[in-house]
């Protein structure tokens, strides 16, 4: 247990949004390189998870661990964590070469490096060339892949992606979903992918921990999980009547 | 056609009394002389009175932003009890008659007040006193922008490692940027072109040009260097606009809006709260406690509390022939008010439909553009202008208009306009097409659809711009202090009045005036509220 590269301990949040529900008692470790599937119907408290692990809202009780170093109350900018969120937040105001500087410029990335680094991560997600153009100019699919290149370009120590094909029609979205799973595990990244639909936790994801009511209660590999459900609501979300 | 009527009425009652500022400026004796321009100019006084106007605007500027941003903040980003009823209530102090307002610090900062400490007379109570009418201002302009900015971009702006300041910096900044620009011209339009919290806050020694047009005119009677000095400020004021109009262009960026109930949380953090509480203790210390102040001491007689200032208002003391009641100017200003308002709303109609149109693609035209722009210029000159322009033009043929009562409401129309305008285009332009021909094809009438669909939707913003046009009148002094008949004031001439003459007794009246000015002004606003259309608030 002391092994595990991220540990939730015991970890609650208290009300704050009306529309987030709390989070009971949640433990979770997860080791380094892992793909972790957050699966959960809406108002499950799967994006709260996703805020108290990145520290944009406070956990009221339990400690979280990453890398041996507890960042329980370490400010968000601190803890060098990579979070995408399913409208892309990308900066309206710059271009996407300076969307994805962005965390490099924060971590005062000289600029001849910052350029280089620029250039390597629009490669990465396929789109060269894209630096110069307007944010608005972009497809669904453009900004998808420029809110994942902002998020990687500082090397975070987590990514934390909050349903990031959301905003996506199907056809692109299993297609992307391989290709993200093949990037993250290229980069030997440790990430947590929340998400409400079956098929693309499965298709992505080590292991899957399925949360209801704002508790873990199943954590599992998808085969393991598909096998043998533990409740009644495990089966239904995954499709089995 | 419907463009003619209020463009005739802005080119006889705005453009001329302009032009023949102008003239008078520039060509005193008939011939182009700039002469007597260049002596107006070099004069040291007026260049004293020129530095001061704009230091005074740019510190009033910098100081509204400094306490208003937090402001806007607030409730950009947090959800409080009262939320709402607070947002509306801050235009309260925005229409709020200038002199009410001088004379509620006053009882404040003035000598005897409540602080203990005598500022009337220093730039301090003027400063104070156009933080408390422009707060509104940018906390309304820069709050309604910034509680559109998803708080995502923030969020992700901090895992990237944005710490707080770079966030705003990098992030909330460039996009609340253009809004902040557009308020900090109008608060300095506003305190470049501040007359009676000058006049009364001022003292002596601190003038602006506002009030050197008026002593030059109405003390000294030098008509031609109170033309040359309108002329000084109609410049920078077209220079603002101009600058303000390019920084515009240059800097809005466009973004997805999401709605304000989105983006708005209630606090979290003990910090977070300290940041709620101490913004609602500023604003209950700024508006609260002057008006507060201002009800109570005007109960508070010399013989103990009770009406006696108030009685006194009927009183027709004073033995001169010339003195009227005070009572008598709450008449005189409601009928100015409700000629004004009929006025306005008769041209703000006309010109709000010849700048919409029919609601097609094609009614957008180059006309329509320049027509709203046109009724766009008022605004940004000043009261006073108005008031002397009119001084100049209306007393001799063809239009002799000098004794007539006319000429007041004519003013504060001309004032009121473009706050009409604005209130009416967008409520017009919001009426889809489509409204209009599913009430058709259900079987409609013409005469029915505009009856079931024009009429309700209008009707709202009518009545609210009514409102406001009626406020602005009641409040108006600027323009009226050079065209008022000595025998019939109106209620902020009479405080005026009131406060220029010695005595406890006077400065009472002038409280238990402004206390009665100052009801009616939150009676209409609140009418105004109810009335308000949802979702189109650019005031």
């Amino acid at each position: 247990m002391s092994s595990s590269y991220l540990a939730l301990n015991h970890v609650s949040a208290r009300h704050d949004r009306n529309e987030d529900p709390t989070l009971h008692n949640i433990s979770v470790d997860v080791e380094a390189g892992e793909v972790i599937g957050v699966l959960g119907s809406s108002g499950s408290g799967k994006t709260t998870l996703l805020r108290v692990i990145a520290g944009l809202h406070n956990a009221s009780e339990g400690s979280i661990i990453l890398d041996g170093v507890d960042i329980t109350t370490t400010p968000t900018h601190l803890r060098g964590v990579g979070l995408m969120f399913q409208e892309h937040a990308l900066f309206p105001h710059l271009n996407v070469s300076d969307n994805v500087a962005f965390g490099l410029r924060m971590a005062k990335v000289p600029k001849p490096e910052r350029s280089i680094r620029v250039v390597e991560v629009l490669e990465l997600v396929g789109l060269t060339d894209f630096g110069t153009r307007d944010v608005a100019s972009l497809s669904g699919g453009e900004r998808q892949r420029v809110a994942l290149a902002r998020t990687l370009a500082p090397s975070p120590r987590l990514l934390l992606l909050d349903e990031p094909m959301g905003s996506l029609d199907r056809v692109l979205r299993d297609h992307l979903v391989s290709e993200l799973r093949e990037l993250i595990v290229d980069l030997g990244l440790t990430a947590l992918y929340v998400t409400h639909d079956r098929s693309e936790a499965f298709a992505l994801a080590d292991r899957i921990a399925v949360l209801d009511e704002g508790a873990v209660v199943q954590f599992d590999t998808p085969g393991v999980l598909d096998a043998s459900p533990a409740t009644e609501h495990v089966s239904r979300l995954l499709g089995h009547r | 056609m419907a463009a003619a009527p209020p463009l005739l009425f802005l080119a006889v009652f705005f453009a001329w009394p302009v032009v023949a500022i102008i003239l008078r400026g520039l060509r005193p004796d008939g011939a182009w002389d700039l002469a007597a321009f260049g002596e107006v100019v070099a004069d040291s006084t007026i260049r004293r009175v020129l530095w001061f106007t704009i230091w005074e605007s740019i510190a009033s500027t910098v100081l509204c932003l400094l306490f208003a941003l937090p402001g806007a903040a607030l409730f950009a980003r947090y959800r409080f009890p009262g939320k709402k009823l607070l947002w509306s209530a801050l235009l309260v102090p925005f229409v709020l008659p200038t002199v009410v307002v001088a004379v509620s610090l006053l009882g404040i900062i003035g000598s005897g007040g409540l602080s203990g400490v005598n500022l009337s007379g220093t730039v301090w109570a003027i400063l104070i006193a156009h933080v408390f009418f422009n707060y509104a201002v940018v906390v309304r302009t820069v709050g309604s922008t910034w509680s559109t900015i998803d708080p995502r971009l923030e969020e992700s702006a901090r895992a990237l490692g944005a710490r707080p300041w770079r966030v705003f910096a990098e992030v909330t900044w460039p996009l609340i940027r253009s809004s902040v620009a557009a308020a900090s011209s109008i608060v300095f339009l506003f305190s470049f072109t501040s007359f009676g919290i000058v006049l009364i806050l001022g003292g002596i020694s601190h003038r602006t040009l506002e009030v050197e047009i008026y002593d030059q005119t109405a003390k000294f009677l030098q008509l031609d260097v109170a033309a040359v000095l309108a002329l000084l400020q109609l410049l920078v004021v077209v220079i603002i606009l101009l600058w303000f109009g390019r920084s515009q262009r240059r800097r809005s960026v466009l973004f997805d809006q999401r709605s304000a109930t989105e983006t708005e949380q209630p606090a979290g953090t003990p910090r977070q709260k300290w940041f709620i509480r101490s913004n609602l203790m500023f604003i209950a210390l700024l508006f609260g406690t002057p008006l507060m102040v201002l009800v109570v001491r005007s109960f508070s007689t010399p013989e103990g509390w009770g009406f006696g200032f108030y009685r006194a208002l009927t009183d027709s003391r004073g033995g001169s022939t010339s003195f009227v009641p005070p009572v008598d100017a709450i008449g005189n200003s409601l009928m100015f008010a409700s000629i004004a308002t009929a006025i306005a709303l008769v041209l703000g109609l006309c010109a709000a439909w010849a700048i919409v149109g029919d609601g097609s693609a094609h009614s957008d035209t180059r006309f329509s553009r320049w027509t709203d722009t046109a009724l766009m210029i008022p605004l940004g000159t000043s009261a006073v202008t108005v008031g002397f322009g009119f001084l100049i033009v209306f007393d001799e043929p063809p239009l002799n208009l000098r004794s007539s009562l006319w000429l007041i409401p004519i003013a504060h129309a001309v004032v009121a306009l473009p706050f009409v305008v604005r209130l009416l285009a967008p409520a017009l332009r919001s009426i889809d097409p489509r409204l209009r021909e599913a009430a058709a094809t259900l079987g409609a009438s013409p005469r029915r659809v505009w009856l079931s669909v024009e009429v309700p939707i209008v009707g709202r913003a009518l009545a609210a711009a009514a409102g406001f046009a009626f406020a602005i009148s009641l409040g108006e002094f600027g323009a009226t202090a050079f065209l008022i008949r000595p025998d019939r004031p109106t209620m902020p001439i009479a405080i005026y009045r009131a406060l220029g003459r010695p005595g406890e007794y006077n400065f009472g009246q002038a409280m238990a005036m402004s206390t009665i000015l100052m009801l009616l002004t939150v009676v209409v606003m609140l009418v105004i509220d109810r009335f308000r259309p949802a979702g189109v608030s650019e005031f």
